[in-house]
């Protein structure tokens, strides 16, 4: 009944709650099903089940179906606006309700409060089964987490809520508010990849991947994937909570909220015949779409065809053509459309802004190089060095950000001249011709990172050699080794080491702690002439270091006596090296000025010229076995005046090619050498 | 309920649907709203009950804007040429509806209707013939009890009998509560028995507006036979503003004095004369004439 004090009237509600309640049945069910149900069923079959890091269960068992039931609840947001706001879409329905004794802003509530309960209700029974099921599952839900899923459930569907009603308000058609729904969430993702993916076949520097270098760095996608809501909400389950995030789609969903207000109070009846109420909107998402579909269509063509400017210019035209059709069709309903002038012409104006944009933008961004006075450590590899380092997800703050870094202005100053001569180099334009791949990340004064990647640059010899002699990286160690680069021991999980012949797992927290502690100990205390330290023959001891939400990966030093004791509380270290099971085995004698020359030789010649230049010995089978014992006793020596050199049974080589078809394979790469006493 | 509009016009992109028009209801009147399809009268009956915006002019009921104003839109009820009712309720469900929208819901005069009607009010609208969801949509807006009620096309598929004895309930209400009923239509002969006033519209326009009995009060029809035909003295004598002749029997229509209407047709030795009420057409016929319109164009039965 209306009542004046009342601020909703009861029947209008019940009247909106009515028109979605067996679509919030069916949600309710769809979610007792993923959520409490696959749980039980997880802890009757389960009989030694083990909850925690490493286990069956994870530590909040909720997570185990949480992606998937936000992604079900999305679309179940999406279809709850779609129905409640169907009635806008019919002439008859929309003047009968407009008709009534109701202001256009307070229907506009009982909408929103009737969607708001329908969301609520089902995710609070679902939390109620849950809090009561904790008492007989044989693993453990903590309360905490409980609610920390309710909100964050609400949250999420709140806001797609949210943005689904206002992509309402521009339609009048089911089709169309679910066409604008999907546009709104996805065009620009869509639109930003496709855009970058272009710009990486037209230019040449673009980092469209993630880096491993730069902490939580997705690449240049990342920016719009991460910020793309569905996705964003799905990825916070397993990347953790980013608050100040969602507090911005909170409040984006408030603002959604609030035009929506506007628009419906803006809105006109006589308008329900029309697909869209703005005529501007619907140029300008046909525009949008005609430019997203040109560059998908254009990059298909072109992926299929080799690359020139006429295929390009075809693609595209073809593209944007195909794409106008298509969306005409979805957007007029039909498949005989009618051509608008205002569209067509709109879609013109629009592209050509794209493409001077896109041009100009991505022009000056790959011939963008800093300033080497503003870079404060840099990060370069390439396809020389064969390792994997750094992380691919999150930001642990646990690791310093000097890890992979280096701040030698010398290799800075060379690093930025190199980068300027990689953009003014010539490109290869085919891309099946032989390429050289560059990868440079600055972290700058100002606490931003900078990254490229030249994937087409045609480097004469001499750049190569200058490219291999700055990878080469030997005084820089430190900044590769993991372990070493770790400030919050206590908020690692575990540590993998991977040796050539063994394996060390740390897993407990006390054991790992301590590990760390120990071994930057000892590698404070590892003398500065320690050269061989520095010889990143990564593969040696390989370390993955897991953190609750990330995974870091780098070198660790064979040569610290930490590591060396734990390996040989486990195994032997020579077993660990891979040197018991070893082919060939050589040793060098050398004083310290001859092994400077030696290292530097090491990565410039092959080990048939290194052993023509140097007087390697041969280690007999019958003395291998004194010089295992004499590693196991912990022999190594970075510092060492003996160097032993061996190529492991699963040693493998990167073998580029040059421009003649051949490559020489430097001793580096196909031989390990060790420091010993 | 008083309900006036003034300038009003409303139109739908570069098509102009009403302009300026201006109509002035007083309360407790039929108001028949006529014109052919496509005149602007459902368009019209929407800016009056609120559910459109004029682009300017104002939609006044006793001095109040309509638009965006509840207080006033639970006097006032539409009902569409086609009914609308949500899907798969009854009229019992619809009723709640009513009674939880509109205040002066009376459920009394709910069951009497539905009774009177012989309604189930449990089965579901849309089972129901085009008639009686049509006897569904007055019996609701009959017990929201309104002031002002808008009918567009209120008539179609409804039966003699039903006809009949929806306007016995709708004269009542005028009768006993001051109901202001607006009925819109293009059938003139189906707003003759039942208006007090009525309006044209054409192409937007609202051409004309009348009491109905201040017309009849003024003009009639005679049809008068003579042995020769008179001259255009007779005719201006009489005050005949339209007249038409068929061999020797004339048909005049006559505005002005008709007390002494027969005095001066004897004058003129008729073989034989009678006096005729006027039909809303052959009002119109006259009326519209003398605005350069011929009434077939704009009202098509």
């Amino acid at each position: 009944m209306k009542s004046a004090t009342s601020l909703l009237n009861r029947t209008l509600l019940i009247h909106f709650m009515g028109r979605v309640f067996w679509l919030t049945v069916l949600y309710l069910i769809g979610n007792i099903l993923v959520q409490p149900f696959v749980l039980w069923v997880q802890s009757v079959n389960m009989n030694n089940t083990v909850q925690g890091d490493g286990g069956d269960i994870p530590d909040n068992p909720l997570e185990l179906t949480a992606e998937f039931q936000l992604a079900g609840g999305m679309i179940y947001a999406v279809l709850l606006v779609l129905f409640l706001f169907n009635y806008r879409n019919r002439e008859d329905s929309v003047d009968f309700m407009h008709s009534l004794p109701v202001k256009r802003h307070r229907m506009m509530s009982h909408l929103i409060v009737a969607g708001l309960i329908h969301i609520t209700v089902p995710l609070l029974i679902t939390a109620v089964i849950l809090f009561f099921e904790r008492y007989i599952l044989s693993f453990d839900i903590a309360l905490q987490d409980l609610l920390l899923w309710l909100v964050y459930s609400l949250f999420v569907l709140y806001v797609i809520f949210a943005i689904s009603l206002f992509a309402g308000l521009l339609v009048n058609s089911i089709f169309n508010h679910l066409q604008v729904v999907i546009i709104m969430f996805f065009l620009p993702v869509i639109f930003w990849n496709l855009n970058v993916s272009t710009a990486g076949i037209l230019f040449d520097g673009i980092a469209n991947g993630p880096s491993s270098a730069v902490p939580g760095d997705g690449g240049v996608t990342s920016v719009v994937i991460d910020n793309t809501f569905p996705i964003f909400a799905v990825q916070q389950i397993s990347m953790g909570f980013e608050l100040w995030k969602m507090i911005i789609w909170f409040a984006t969903g408030m603002v959604f909220i609030i035009l929506s207000y506007v628009l419906y109070n803006r809105s006109k009846n006589e308008n329900v015949h029309y697909n869209f109420n703005h005529k501007w909107v619907r140029n300008l998402l046909v525009a949008l779409l005609s430019i997203t579909g040109m560059l998908m269509v254009g990059l298909v063509i072109s992926f299929a065809l080799p690359v020139s400017i006429v295929v390009t210019m075809l693609a595209l035209g073809i593209g944007l053509i195909f794409s106008y059709i298509v969306t005409e069709m979805f957007f007029q309903g039909a498949a005989r459309i009618s051509l608008n002038t205002r569209s067509i012409i709109t879609t013109l104006i629009l592209m050509a802004v794209f493409w001077i944009v896109f041009l100009t933008g991505w022009n000056q961004y790959v011939s963008h190089v800093p300033d080497a006075e503003e870079v404060e450590s840099v990060n370069i590899s390439s396809d020389y060095t064969g390792s994997d380092y750094g992380t691919y997800r999150g930001a642990a703050d646990a690791v310093s950000d000097d890890f992979l870094y280096i701040d030698d202005r010398e290799l800075i100053e060379r690093t930025v001249a190199f980068h300027r001569a990689a953009v003014d180099g010539e490109k290869t334009s085919n891309q099946d011709a032989q390429r050289d791949v560059l990868e440079i990340s600055y972290k700058m004064k100002d606490g931003s990172y900078i990254e490229r990647q030249f994937s087409r640059l045609e480097m004469e010899e001499d750049m190569r050699a200058v490219m291999a002699d700055m990878l080469d990286g030997r005084r820089f160690a430190n900044a590769y080794d993991i372990l070493f680069n770790i400030e919050k021991p206590e908020a690692v999980s575990s540590i993998e080491i991977n040796g050539l012949n063994g394996f060390l797992q740390f897993n407990e927290k006390e054991e790992v702690e301590a590990f760390i502690k120990d071994y930057q100990t000892a590698a404070h205390q590892m003398p500065e002439s320690a050269t061989m330290r520095d010889v990143r023959n990564a593969s040696l001891a390989w370390t993955n270091v897991r953190f609750p939400e990330t995974n870091y990966y780098g070198d660790a030093s064979i040569y610290n006596e930490a590591l060396q004791e734990r390996i040989m509380d486990t195994s032997s270290l020579a077993e660990f090296l891979g040197i018991s099971d070893v082919g060939e085995l050589y040793t060098v004698s050398l004083s310290p000025e001859e092994k400077e020359e030696f290292l530097d030789d090491y990565n410039l010649l092959t080990f048939d010229q290194l052993e023509s230049e140097y007087d390697l010995q041969v280690v007999e089978p019958e003395g291998r076995a004194s010089l295992s014992e004499s590693i196991n006793a912990g022999n190594l020596d970075a510092d060492g005046g003996e160097i032993l050199l061996y190529r492991a049974a699963n040693t493998g080589a990167h073998n580029p090619e040059n421009e003649e078809g051949t490559y020489d394979t430097k001793a580096s790469e196909t031989h390990i050498i060790l420091g010993i006493d | 309920m008083r309900m006036e509009t003034k300038a009003l016009d409303k139109s739908f992109g570069s098509q102009k649907a009403i302009s300026n028009a201006a109509l002035s209801i007083e309360p407790g009147t039929i108001h028949g709203l006529l014109g052919s399809n496509g005149a602007g009268k459902t368009t019209f009956m929407k800016l009056l009950a609120g559910v459109y915006k004029p682009d300017a002019g104002d939609v006044l009921y006793d001095g109040q804007e309509i638009f965006e104003n509840p207080d006033i839109k639970d006097d006032v009820l539409f009902i569409h040429d086609v009914p609308y009712f949500f899907s798969g309720v009854s009229l019992n469900d619809m009723a709640a509806f009513y009674k939880g929208m509109y205040s002066n819901w009376s459920d009394k005069r709910f069951a009497q209707l539905t009774a009177h009607f012989k309604l189930d009010s449990k089965k579901a609208l849309s089972q129901l013939s085009k008639g009686m969801k049509r006897q569904a949509s007055f019996v609701l807006a009959f017990s929201a009890c309104p002031k002002v009620m808008l009918l567009d096309e209120p008539f179609d598929g409804l039966d003699p009998i039903v006809r009949h004895q929806v306007k016995n309930i709708m004269v009542q209400d005028i009768a006993n509560h001051g109901m202001t009923v607006i009925a819109s239509s293009h059938n003139l002969r189906e707003m003759e028995d039942l208006c007090d006033s009525v309006s044209i519209m054409h192409k937007g326009e609202l051409l004309f507006h009348r009491d109905l009995i201040e017309i009849k009060g003024t003009h009639c029809k005679i049809q008068i036979a003579f042995n020769t035909l008179p001259d255009q003295a007779f005719y201006e004598h009489l005050g005949v503003v339209h007249h038409e002749a068929k061999g020797r029997i004339v048909t005049c229509i006559v505005k002005g004095d008709l007390e002494n209407i027969e005095k001066k047709v004897t004058q003129y030795n008729p073989l034989m004369y009678d006096i005729l009420p006027l039909t809303l057409e052959e009002l119109f016929t006259y009326e519209m004439g003398e605005k350069g319109y011929e009434i077939s164009n704009i009202i098509v039965e």
